[in-house]
């Protein structure tokens, strides 16, 4: 009993009684946080696209693409600076009707892709191609931000939907959609890990990057498990590799008022190309 | 009521331009703590009523025109305060993009059209509203408001035209910006807009008040029923009845070209010279002059640059709205 009263004495409350003084030496744990940061950044983008509001009448994928992919053509070989305005009024217009973090989204986009195309063009304005130049910076904003608005407005779901329609191999659009899901899950992984690593970092650790191989490794090994994992459960489940599309082209009045603006549009096109 | 650059000398732009500065600073504060972040992008629907509202252009007798601003009405539904700043960004999308109205002059612009109208119409309609309970007596004073500030608003810019030949002339006794003295410029500016386009904006004010209230009074007011559908509805009306406002074809008084204005005849004289200060003065390219595109007709030019500014205020006002920050008391 008395032996038991000195260990208690001595050993265990002694380091209690001491008031603590630990500091540790200042360490820059950047790597995990650019690495959780960047991650974090993906999976947000990713899943961003996938909240979706389904309810919201869109208008048909297909329909979407195909025509955003007419106007590129148009707007890169057209001449005409009015059709450009025209053009602008309208990709305004579709901005306009978006949310406003996505309107954000394109813009930054938009605003990325004027500024390199200023930058490459500026040594031509200086040197007398004054409207071929501002031409050029104004079909690149306009072009890139449709682009913006067509990868905002669709959900996975529909994208894939619309590449199977332009006949797109199954095996492709297999890896696409496969690849979308697994980096939201495998990116998740990865930043739980992350977070561990971080919690278990005290003071200063000098083999960063030793841990960064754990990680990596860790990721690998977990993926081809899952990926094993998966091909069984979809096997069981009776998939056979290919994708049958479910047509359900109903069409509204929305639709046919996009159809609408779209063939006027091409009439302006038309219209100053034969001035 | 949108004067052009190098009408008003630089010195008189800057008095006004530094006159506007602590009022916008004071909106936005305002704003910033009166307005919820999900009402925001409703200012720019504002801006975009004001915007259309400002393309609608009335012949007026003297064979110019005017229009209506709609200030007074974003006052009675937004606040005074979130009306000034509407207005303004209305106003630099004009000036910028289509070049109606000046760069320089855009403090002065701002302060007939974004500053006068809107505070002056808000209290006048308070003023009644207070007085009387009924429905009846908030209509009246939205109509005497909207006249009032409109034709107050006109009266100030006759001032800054006027005062012009006054302060800055050349050596030969020429004014060097716009040549009109006061005598000419009041008269004007202000018969016109008291005879006619004064109740246009009273007209204006009455009937879209009267339509959001009764269809969709949660847009503007808190705790209402909200009906954005009826809001967008009236945008996209206005947007197709623009082209009404080219049936007007003359020029606003003060807003001549330098090519047109030697020509004008005013008081049984023409002007016969073309002021200094105009021939080599600033001068600002727009995106989308006059609100036309070469090649297309009139009226497509004119939609489209409906289109255009609506789609641009709404974006502007649903981009602040997403990036300000929630009120952590709300």
């Amino acid at each position: 009993m008395k032996e038991e009263k000195n260990l208690l004495d001595d050993d265990v409350f002694l380091w209690l009684s001491v008031s603590e003084d630990y500091h540790p030496p200042k360490d820059r744990d950047r790597f995990v946080d650019k690495s959780i940061m960047s991650i974090l950044g993906i999976i947000g983008k990713l899943k961003s696209k996938d909240s979706g509001n389904r309810k919201e009448r869109k208008v048909n994928a297909t329909v979407q693409v195909a025509f955003t992919f007419v106007f590129l053509i148009l707007i890169s070989l057209s001449r005409n600076i009015q059709f450009l305005r025209v053009m602008g009024v309208y990709v305004l217009l579709l901005i306009s009707m978006m949310e406003g973090k996505q309107i954000l989204r394109v813009l930054r986009l938009t605003a990325g892709g004027v500024l390199f195309s200023a930058v490459i063009m500026l040594p031509a304005f200086f040197m007398g191609n004054g409207y071929s130049s501002i031409m050029t910076v104004f079909k690149v904003a306009l072009t890139v931000s449709m682009v913006g608005i067509l990868s905002q407005s669709l959900d996975w779901v529909r994208l894939t939907g619309t590449l199977k329609l332009f006949f797109l191999p199954d095996l492709l659009l297999f890896v696409i959609d496969i690849a979308v899901r697994y980096i939201i899950l495998l990116g998740e992984y990865t930043l739980e890990t992350l977070y561990a690593l971080r919690l278990r970092m005290v003071g200063k650790n000098n083999k960063k990057y030793q841990s960064l191989s754990g990680v990596a490794g860790n990721l690998f090994l977990t993926s081809r498990i899952r990926a094993e994992e998966m091909v069984e459960s979809m096997e069981c489940r009776g998939f056979s590799g290919e994708y049958h599309r479910t047509t359900d082209f109903h069409v509204g009045w929305y639709d046919f008022l996009f159809l609408t603006v779209q063939v006027v549009l091409i009439g302006i096109y038309i219209y100053f190309a034969r001035l | 009521m949108h004067i052009p650059d190098n009408y008003l000398a630089p010195a008189s732009c800057a008095v006004m331009g530094a006159v506007m500065v602590p009022v916008w600073a004071r909106a936005i504060t305002k704003v910033k703590v009166e307005i919820p972040k999900a009402k925001i992008p409703m200012i720019g629907v504002g801006a975009a009523f004001s915007f259309l509202l400002m393309m609608f252009n009335v012949p007026l007798p003297g064979g110019t025109t005017g229009h209506a601003v709609g200030a007074t009405l974003l006052a009675i539904l937004l606040g005074p305060y979130a009306a000034c700043i509407s207005v303004s960004v209305a106003l630099l999308l004009q000036a910028l993009l289509f070049g109606d109205g000046g760069i320089l002059a855009f403090g002065a612009n701002c302060f007939n059209m974004a500053f006068v109208i809107p505070f002056l119409g808000y209290f006048i309609y308070r003023f009644f509203k207070e007085r009387s309970k009924s429905e009846t007596g908030e209509v009246i004073g939205a109509a005497v408001g909207s006249y009032v500030a409109l034709n107050i608003a006109a009266l100030c810019t006759a001032i800054e035209f006027g005062i012009q030949p006054l302060l800055f002339q050349d050596s030969a006794g020429r004014a060097l910006y716009c040549p009109y003295p006061l005598s000419v410029s009041i008269p004007a500016m202000t018969l016109p807009h008291l005879l006619l386009a004064g109740f246009v904006e009273a007209g204006f004010t009455v009937a879209i008040l009267i339509y959001i209230k009764k269809l969709s009074p949660g847009s503007f007011y808190e705790g209402k029923k909200q009906k954005n559908k009826t809001i967008y509805g009236l945008l996209v009306g206005l947007i197709l009845l623009t082209p009404f406002g080219l049936l007007a074809t003359g020029t606003a008084w003060g807003e001549w070209g330098t090519d047109e204005i030697s020509s004008i005849v005013s008081n049984g004289s023409r002007l016969g010279f073309t002021p200094k200060g105009m021939t080599d003065g600033f001068n600002f390219e727009a995106m989308m002059p006059d609100y036309a595109i070469k090649g297309m007709p009139e009226i497509a030019g004119y939609i489209l640059s409906a289109l255009a500014g609506v789609a641009l205020l709404l974006i502007i006002f649903k981009v602040i709205g997403s990036v300000v920050k929630e009120k952590v008391d709300q």
